[in-house]
């Protein structure tokens, strides 16, 4: 009983950590924005009571399904690339060397400007937005796990030929212990690939969260549109959480190798 | 080279030119652009715009990263706010912010929050990776706190950093030019705008082709920086030697 | 810090606002840091030359051309103004922009207008900026799909996709009009949003099977083989204003002489533009991207000088109908007389 008891405190302890903020600054909004009359920043008590009417209905499923199934699909995808891409490159410099200009080019080029091309491309159904999605959050995982893999790569090359390592196991040992960089690629990825959801959905949609924010900011339901802030906020912290949890189940030999202790971010 | 040989071929199998026109359209067009100084007004508006975001980013992303990240406490305490805020795209916010700041500075603004992001959670993670032996090391040797920063937290997090730098002038690039698109800033976005709603298909990849090429300017100027910072740092120095 | 000269010169403490902006942003408290920051005093009064500045908010679009023409042929000096055009705007910006005091006078589209004054925003309809011609045919927006799709009518579009520039504006409504018109249920068809400039190639390869267009847009799609078969503007109404130049209440309250020198001028402009067309094409590629060949073929907006209040009841009437608004905007409130 006691550990499982100092378990369920150390949680709820850590849930008021996570929390507190986030509540406090909640109140402060809900007072600051008191009487305002300002149309553009609309009372609080407004935003959530739209906050219960839009999103407590079939909005909810119609609009915040679809989104996060793209989401899920895109990041999976700038995942897999991400990590398969950022191994390679962070193999071989001559690699590097090669495709570091045109992926450059790449990133710096803003959704408004790829999707028209995607548009020709692929059409105006869920693939452009997936690749939207994809293309945007691959960068950070593709950069930190290139990065990372360059990182241990010469120790690993050398313990690896110390120890008569080869194929598979050198690659697995590479990775593993680039996995921090991986994770910490992950965790950017996550943050922009919400904000593409919505980029991603302003144009030639007919539902998801984005969509909807936007057709609220259009047609001047500004409560609304708040509400449907909030819940981004929401659906971002906790995504963030799970994500958390993975890392934490994933990392664990990482902390035991290394000495470090259980600190939750 | 290689991948202007690829986009040719792409566009010319795929696309009908008056939608994708291939780069013998294109390139004229923009050797043109390079003689204009108008071309350069708008570039150089945009690089601004897009520096003093990365600047404001940079001060407060260290900052902040360093001092929340060193504390755990308070890095329990704040982070769930950070994940809460992350998500928002500033897009969103731009008509509120209109009663607040011109184009220009919303412009800084959201270049600065979109590169924050990455550098704050570039540096928290890099925070949480440095070795716990060493930092052991440091406190036997009675280092104070400023002195284990500088020590032993700032190496481990350069290399984080250095990612972030390469992550954050491409960033930067893209959202200087989303304020162009969205809100008419004047730069290389707003020349992108005027080019789409005249229907000048040739014209506006001409500018996709000198922006891109500005992202590829920008992120060798990076990767330089990078490596005059991390030259002691055992992932460099292979590279070096090219 | 603030990179380039704003545009307008008010004293703003824009570095300290900057600096308390960015830090309620990054701490999350965007709202806590600001009241209602609308200014109320706005007097526009006149300089040294006797002449009243206002400011514009203009973006690289064929309709504003009288604009231009006012502004060469010195008919807003006339009037007792200086005009500033403000370029950095865009119909994200622009009602925040009226509302916040950035720019004294900006266009919208009537439904947006109708939909803004029906929540509360404080917009005020000066002048039209663009009106249908009124001649089916021969209109500068059109209900197009592609000419070897098989559909030839309006109602043929249920069940099919047709894109607008936004769904929430008078696009959507007169897309949708269209296919009422023609007897057709335009609840049953699938409206997606897309930018104009995307409509020819979306067109073209199928990506849409119908979408309202309109110049030069329309041009360009037809080049690559669309056919227009509807028309909207003039399904809605007779003499249908489009879009309108529009200020906000507390301008149009403060400076109600400056408010009628600008329509005075503005439709003189309009005047002259109607009666020299050849100088409308001419003016057009010299502030917008559009080519001299493309601005001699193009259809040209009509300008017509009275907001029409029949059409403006009408689109309250669709915006009803389309769910985008659930009470009736005071119209009295929406059209200065």
């Amino acid at each position: 009983m006691s550990g499982r008891g100092r378990t369920a405190l150390r949680g709820l302890a850590a849930l008021g950590a996570a929390l507190g903020l986030p509540l406090a600054l909640l109140a402060l909004w809900w007072v600051a924005s008191e009487d305002s009359t300002h149309v553009y920043l609309p009372p609080l008590r407004d935003i959530l009571e739209a906050f219960g009417r839009v999103w407590f209905s079939e909005t909810f499923v119609g609009d915040v399904v679809p989104s996060l199934r793209r989401l899920g699909i895109g990041l999976g995808i700038a995942f897999v690339l991400g990590v398969t891409g950022g191994y390679l490159l962070g193999r071989s410099p001559l690699l590097r060397g090669l495709a570091s200009p045109a992926l450059a080019y790449a990133r710096a080029l803003p959704p408004p400007v790829i999707i028209p091309v995607l548009l020709v491309a692929v059409g105006i159904g869920e693939t452009t937005k997936i690749v939207v999605i994809a293309l945007g959050a691959l960068w950070p995982i593709l950069l930190n796990t290139c990065d990372g893999v360059r990182d241990v790569d010469e120790v690993a090359r050398e313990t690896a030929a110390a120890y008569r390592l080869t194929g598979w196991t050198r690659r697995r040992l590479v990775l593993r212990a680039a996995s921090p960089r991986v994770f910490a690629g992950l965790r950017q990825a996550l943050g922009l690939a919400i904000i593409l959801m919505v980029v991603s959905e302003m144009l030639m949609s007919t539902d998801g969260l984005g969509f909807t924010i936007v057709q609220f900011q259009r047609s001047f339901a500004l409560p609304e549109m708040w509400s449907g802030v909030l819940l981004l906020g929401v659906l971002g912290f906790v995504l963030a959480k799970l994500l958390e949890l993975v890392e934490r189940h994933a990392l664990r030999w990482h902390r035991g190798m290394t000495g470090r202790q259980e600190s939750s971010t | 080279m290689g991948t202007a040989i690829l986009y040719e071929v792409v566009a010319r199998v795929f696309f009908d030119p008056r939608h994708v026109p291939p780069l013998s359209d294109t390139l004229p067009e923009a050797v043109g652009l390079l003689g204009d100084p108008v071309f350069w007004t708008a570039t150089w508006r945009t690089l601004l715009a897009a520096g003093t975001g990365v600047g404001i980013a940079a001060v407060a992303g260290i900052g902040l990263g360093f001092g929340i990240g060193s504390v755990p406490r308070l890095l329990r305490v704040v982070s769930s706010t950070l994940d809460f805020l992350r998500p928002i795209p500033s897009i969103v916010l731009i008509p509120a912010l209109v009663f607040l700041l011109d184009i220009t500075q919303i412009t800084v603004l959201l270049v600065a929050v979109s590169c924050f992001w990455i550098v704050v959670f570039q540096v928290l993670y890099g925070v949480r990776d440095v070795d716990p032996v060493a930092m052991e090391t440091a406190r036997c040797f009675r280092m104070g706190r400023l002195a284990r920063t500088v020590h032993v937290t700032w190496p481990t997090v350069l290399p984080y950093l250095g990612t972030a730098l390469r992550l954050v002038v491409s960033v930067a690039l893209a959202l200087a030019l989303t304020g162009g698109l969205v809100m008419g800033a004047a730069g290389l976005g707003e020349l992108i705008w005027r080019s789409q709603e005249a229907g000048d298909v040739t014209g506006m990849y001409a500018l996709v082709l000198l922006t891109g090429g500005l992202g590829v300017g920008l992120d060798l100027l990076a990767r330089l920086a990078e490596r005059r910072l991390l030259h002691w740092h055992v992932a460099t120095r292979p590279e070096a030697a090219r | 810090m603030s990179p380039a000269a704003p545009s307008r010169s008010r004293p703003r403490h824009l570095r300290r606002r900057l600096v308390a902006a960015t830090t309620a942003l990054l701490l999350g408290g965007v709202l806590v840091a600001c009241g209602d920051d609308a200014s109320s005093t706005d007097e526009a009064g006149p300089d040294e030359d006797g002449l009243t500045t206002i400011t514009l908010a203009s973006a690289p679009l064929g309709h504003l051309a009288p604009i231009h023409l006012a502004q060469e042929h010195g008919i807003f000096a006339e009037h007792g103004l200086n005009v500033e055009v403000d370029t950095e705007n865009s119909e994200l910006t622009s009602v925040p922009s009226v509302l916040a005091d950035r720019v004294d006078f900006a266009t919208g589209d009537l439904t947006t207008l109708i939909v803004a004054r029906s929540k509360g925003l404080d917009v005020k309809a000066v002048v039209p900026a663009s009106a249908s011609t009124g001649v089916p045919g021969e209109d500068y927006g059109a209900l197009v799909v592609d000419g070897d799709s098989g559909i030839t009518r309006p109602s043929q579009l249920e069940g099919r996709t047709v894109s607008v520039n936004i769904l929430t504006n008078i696009a959507a409504a007169a897309a949708r009009e269209a296919v009422a018109a023609d007897g057709g249920d335009p609840e049953a068809v699938e409206l997606v949003e897309l930018p104009f400039p995307q409509v020819p190639a979306a067109i073209s390869t199928g990506r849409v099977d119908g979408a309202w267009v309109v110049e030069p847009f329309l041009s360009a799609a037809q080049a690559e083989g669309a056919v227009p078969i509807g028309w909207g503007f003039t399904d809605l109404a007779e003499d249908l204003t489009v879009s309108s130049w529009y200020t906000s209440g507390t301008f149009a309250e403060q400076n109600p002489e400056t408010v009628e020198a600008f329509r005075d001028a503005v439709r003189e402009a309009y005047a002259y533009a109607r009666d020299n067309e050849d100088e409308v094409r001419e003016i057009i590629p010299t502030f917008t991207d559009i080519s001299p060949e493309v601005a001699e073929s193009i259809t040209i907006t009509g300008w017509r000088d009275e907001v029409s209040r029949a059409a403006a009841e009408k689109l309250v009437g669709y915006a009803l109908r389309d769910g985008l608004i659930t009470e009736e905007p005071d119209l009295d409130e929406l059209i200065l007389p």
